[in-house]
């Protein structure tokens, strides 16, 4: 299903600050407020370096931390703070996430059955126990594994197995929004292929939105609606993916965009990394505020940085 | 011929290697054949339990000891202290020997994650010297202005006050470059570097990998790599050999590997990368997963996940096939008695188009 | 059919690769490669087969004092500080059979000063010995496992209350809180018990918090709360079946320690009262007599050694099956 800009977003992240605090002198700023926003049906890539607090966005908005500021709504209830009982309910099951570690997200002791079925478990979201298997044998056969691997363990599987286990304990809960935490960085470059196609044919069927964070520019880019560049907790460019690719404004985003290894021989020997140091860019994050460069690309910086950049 | 032998550093024949584990016996190494020639790049291209890793570690001497090797040797050439070539197998040696006149000395080796290889409790500058006034048996003082400049090689600015450094104070990048520093400075014939660059953030990756390319180029020193990344491989290889359950399925220059694969898991490779162009809706996979080595299959291993296997492949398994001088594939499809298939068409355009966009 | 067709391909839509080797079965044969824990795991079962039958096979029972009435005298004759004596092996080496009023009777580890068949009271106290260990232990997993569950898994300031509590616990001495007992609770297995009970559960709640420290940070736990699973569900649910192999690991080490240390308050006196009697007590009265009758010291004393050697086996064979180095491929 192709976005909807003209609904209401589903997600909506304004300002979010993610500050951690490692001792009494020293805190850990790993999100320095950050804003976007995401549609009905719509891939929403975010891309960074590790350190740029990409991961970190996800777990903040999923509540696996508590946010330190800023608001985050999600199909319109405020989900920061103190919530309802109903909100809970609402984040728990219409929201859920994809992890990054084949080997760590599956509980080893769990067979595979229990773990997809976890969530049908905690909401009661199934009349009786024939209906839960069913639903369970439904996803398994949609993510490409059997019904009789219902009673294996973890270890008994291949990390791309895993992985999709991981993804239909996600999707049996019919979520609204999935948040694919750096999901195919694990695989082997074969086994990505087929995750992210599994996930984008999923996407199409179901219609709902995903958050694919990822370091990897050439996936997002095969995958995502639109990208936000991410680095050292700031927002630095956000836009259409043909946009962002067409025409990278900031000079992180052109240095990651020329880093991107290609399997072109004759074209890697001769091409040279673009390479950006932020200590020594003489940008400073804190400073500046969006520019709109076009259509829905915005690009972060001060007025003279931009002008200089669009020149 | 004679002056191919003179220049060979590295020479796997015919390895064999079987894992004996709790859960039964892993044919992990099933006939390896590799060479490497003295000054060359070689790429092993292969997904994880290809057995790519495995095969180094024989060549550095590091097997586990549930490790049993069947058949096979390993001939490494190496220029001793008196200028003399020297050719020792390896698996003939045991491991305090290797450790003692091969490894960090004439064979160095550069592993994915920087933090596993560097001591957090000592100074950089302390891990670097120490190889130094071990194996080349120089003094203190030496050692000590020999990895500054080292450091100033690998790029690391500041080389003086960074010798200070414990390994937590520097970023990753940092921590990569030392351990590449570390790697050479005990002047090695041959650099083998384990998946040097996916622990790595993008933008340094590229810094990383052209460091080495420029390192060898100065050096004249021989480098393997094992990775899975294509991306890699075209920037740095000379030859590629593509590894699948244990076996080598492809070898060939990287031009004849990027531009005229032969076998269809290098297709599928090729395939799988999305590149920036794509606008497919789907991306090409290769369906099912690797196999598992407890159960050897009996033909050809890849024949369960490939969509052009023969009947053949069920039954046997394919021998090397010569395309080209240097361009071998294991494949059956290249067999003349088969019937003519060729590569996708869609990896087709997409090599047309690579091809015009390097011109 | 000819070799060189396209082969009819099969559909691999759904992916049937697998290993297949559950947990267990690897841990199993990891265990059973040692010798060292099946020489553990042997030594340990043939005590406890031993504990459980060897007074019911004697035909004494542990407090029964032999005697035999002196037909000439008409007085009573108690079987008093007897020499191991075995008269089937007796009359096979030819010796002299017993000439004394116990001829017909066996006692293979001899009798102690008052005429009790040491080999039952060896086994008994024995019995007594694993009972004390295994209720304590089984008492101490539970509590500790708790403890520390729950201070790993909140962290912050509950964590730091609870492990200032279990610092100061630890740093009584284990003598000091025994003797206090001892004034308001009578001598005997009660005190054994609740001595061992108040000090051993703090080496298994250091374990299940280590455990849960580095599980609690796992992505199959943050799964679990994105689910919206409820910290009970987490804790017992999802973290407690990933710690028993550290747990059995350390119920291994801490059999042989709570033995030794009921050992240890019997030989001080403050532990098991006649006429009941362990292993410790039976040493106690070995040492006593040591001068005298030296042979009585030696079976209580092999038993404790073997008990502990085996329980030491058999938890580093566990601790290295259940957690191989994973041999990378």
């Amino acid at each position: 299903m192709a976005a909807n800009y003209n609904a209401e977003p589903i997600l909506k992240v304004e300002n979010l600050k993610q500050h951690f605090k490692v001792n009494r002198n020293f805190t850990v700023k790993a999100v320095d407020g950050v804003s976007f926003e995401i549609y009905p049906g719509e891939i929403y890539g975010l891309v960074g370096e590790s350190g740029s607090g990409k991961s970190t966005i996800g777990r903040s908005i999923i509540r696996l931390y508590e946010p330190t500021d800023g608001k985050i709504t999600f199909k319109g209830m405020d989900i920061t703070g103190k919530m309802s009982r109903e909100t809970k309910e609402t984040l728990r099951t219409k929201m859920m996430m994809i992890f990054q570690d084949p080997m760590a997200s599956l509980n080893p002791r769990k067979t595979i059955g229990d773990i997809i079925g976890e969530g049908l478990d905690i909401h009661h979201m199934y009349p009786n126990k024939i209906e839960k298997q069913v639903m369970i044998n439904r996803i398994l056969q949609k993510v490409g594994l059997s019904a009789d691997h219902c009673n294996r363990y973890p270890h008994q599987f291949s990390g791309g197995q895993r992985q999709r286990v991981g993804i239909a304990r996600a999707l049996i809960m019919n979520p609204d929004l999935v948040i694919a935490d750096e999901c195919i960085s694990a695989l082997d470059v074969s086994i990505q292929a087929q995750v992210v196609n599994l996930l984008k044919d999923i996407q199409e069927e179901t219609g709902s939105s995903y958050l694919f964070i990822a370091h990897d520019l050439s996936m997002v880019k095969y995958i995502s609606d639109r990208i936000g560049v991410l680095h050292l907790g700031h927002m630095l460019e956000t836009g259409t993916t043909e946009e962002i690719f067409a025409r990278p404004v900031h000079p992180y985003t052109k240095s990651l965009i020329s880093a991107i290894p290609l399997p072109n021989p004759e074209l890697e020997r001769k091409r040279v990394a673009v390479s950006y140091d932020y200590a020594k860019s003489g940008l400073d994050y804190n400073v500046g505020s969006n520019h709109l460069v076009e259509g829905t690309h915005y690009v972060f910086g001060t007025d003279e940085q931009v002008a200089e950049w669009l020149k | 011929m004679k002056v191919d032998e003179k220049d060979k550093i590295l020479d796997i024949k015919n390895l064999d290697i079987t894992f004996h584990t709790s859960a039964g016996d892993i044919h992990a190494i099933r006939g390896v054949n590799i060479d490497l020639y003295r000054g060359e790049t070689v790429a092993i291209v292969g997904e994880s339990g290809s057995g790519k890793s495995v095969s180094m570690k024989a060549a550095m001497g590091l097997l586990d000891s549930n490790a049993i090797i069947n058949s096979g040797e390993i001939l490494f050439s190496y220029i001793d202290e008196k200028g003399e070539t020297q050719t020792v197998d390896i698996l003939k040696k045991d491991t305090k020997w290797i450790r003692k006149n091969i490894n960090g000395n004439h064979m160095a080796m550069v592993f994915q994650d920087p933090m596993t290889s560097l001591d957090p409790t000592m100074t950089i500058g302390k891990q670097i010297t120490e190889g130094m006034i071990s194996h080349l048996g120089i003094s203190k003082k030496e050692a000590y202005s020999r990895a500054v400049e080292l450091l100033n090689e690998v790029g690391i600015v500041d080389a003086e006050k960074r010798m200070k450094n414990y390994p937590h104070q520097l970023s990753g990048g940092m921590r990569q470059r030392v351990v590449i520093a570390i790697a050479l400075s005990c002047n090695p014939d041959l650099l083998i570097c384990d998946e040097p660059t996916t622990a790595l953030d993008v933008t340094i990756q590229a810094m990383i990998l052209e460091l080495i390319l420029k390192v060898q180029k100065e050096r004249g020193i021989s480098v393997i790599y094992i990775t899975h990344d294509l991306g890699v491989v075209a920037k740095v290889a000379d030859y590629v050999n593509v590894m699948y359950a244990g076996r080598l399925i492809e070898i060939g220059n990287v031009d004849e590997i990027f531009y005229e694969p032969a076998h269809p898991y290098t297709w599928g490779l090729l395939s799988a990368m999305p590149d920036l162009e794509t606008e497919d809706s789907r991306l090409y996979t290769i369906p099912g997963s690797p196999p598992n080595l407890i159960h050897e299959p009996a033909g050809d291993a890849f024949a369960a996940r490939n969509e052009y296997a023969l009947v053949i492949d069920e039954k046997e398994q394919p021998p090397m096939f010569r395309i080209s001088e240097t361009h071998v594939a294991a494949t059956w499809l290249l067999d003349p008695r088969a019937p003519k298939i060729e590569m996708p068409e869609t990896l087709k355009a997409r090599i047309e188009r690579m091809r015009k966009e390097a011109l | 059919m000819n070799d060189f067709e396209l082969l009819k391909h099969h559909d691999i839509v759904t992916d049937e690769n697998f290993a297949s080797q559950t947990y267990w079965k690897g841990v199993f044969t990891r265990f059973f490669a040692k010798k060292r824990s099946v020489i553990g795991l042997i030594i340990v079962v043939v005590i406890i087969v031993l504990a459980i039958l060897g007074p019911v096979l004697s035909g004494y029972e542990y407090r029964e004092i032999s005697s035999v009435i002196n037909p000439e005298t008409g007085k009573e004759v108690v079987a008093k500080g007897l020499a191991p004596r075995i008269p089937f092996l007796h009359k096979l080496l030819g010796k002299a059979p017993y000439d004394d009023f116990f001829a017909d009777k066996t006692f293979l580890f001899g009798t102690d000063d008052l005429g009790r068949d040491l080999w039952t009271r060896t086994w008994y106290g024995a019995r007594v010995s694993l009972l004390i260990a295994f209720v304590t232990i089984a008492i101490d997993v539970v509590i500790g496992m708790c403890y520390g569950l729950i201070s790993g898994y909140f962290g912050g300031v509950v964590d730091s209350i609870m492990q200032r509590f279990v610092e100061i616990a630890n740093s009584v001495p284990r003598l000091v809180i025994v003797s206090v007992l001892a004034v308001f609770m009578p001598k005997g297995i009660g005190l054994v018990i609740v001595a061992l009970l108040i000090t051993e559960w703090i080496g298994m709640s250091k374990i299940a918090r280590a455990e849960m420290l580095k599980i609690k940070e796992l992505e199959y736990i943050l799964a679990g709360k994105t689910l919206g699973a409820s910290n009970l569900q987490i804790i017992f649910g999802d973290v407690l079946p990933n710690t028993i192999g550290p747990i059995i690991t350390q119920v291994m080490f801490s059999i042989p320690t709570a033995i030794f240390t009921e050992a240890f308050l019997s030989f001080v006196g403050v532990g098991i009262m006649l006429p009941e009697c362990s292993v410790g007590s039976l040493i106690e009265d070995g040492f006593n007599n040591i001068t005298t009758l030296p042979y009585q010291i030696i079976p209580p004393i092999i038993v404790l050694a073997l008990l502990m050697l085996g329980f030491n086996f058999i938890g580093d064979g566990l601790r290295e099956a259940l957690a191989p180095k994973l041999k990378d491929m």
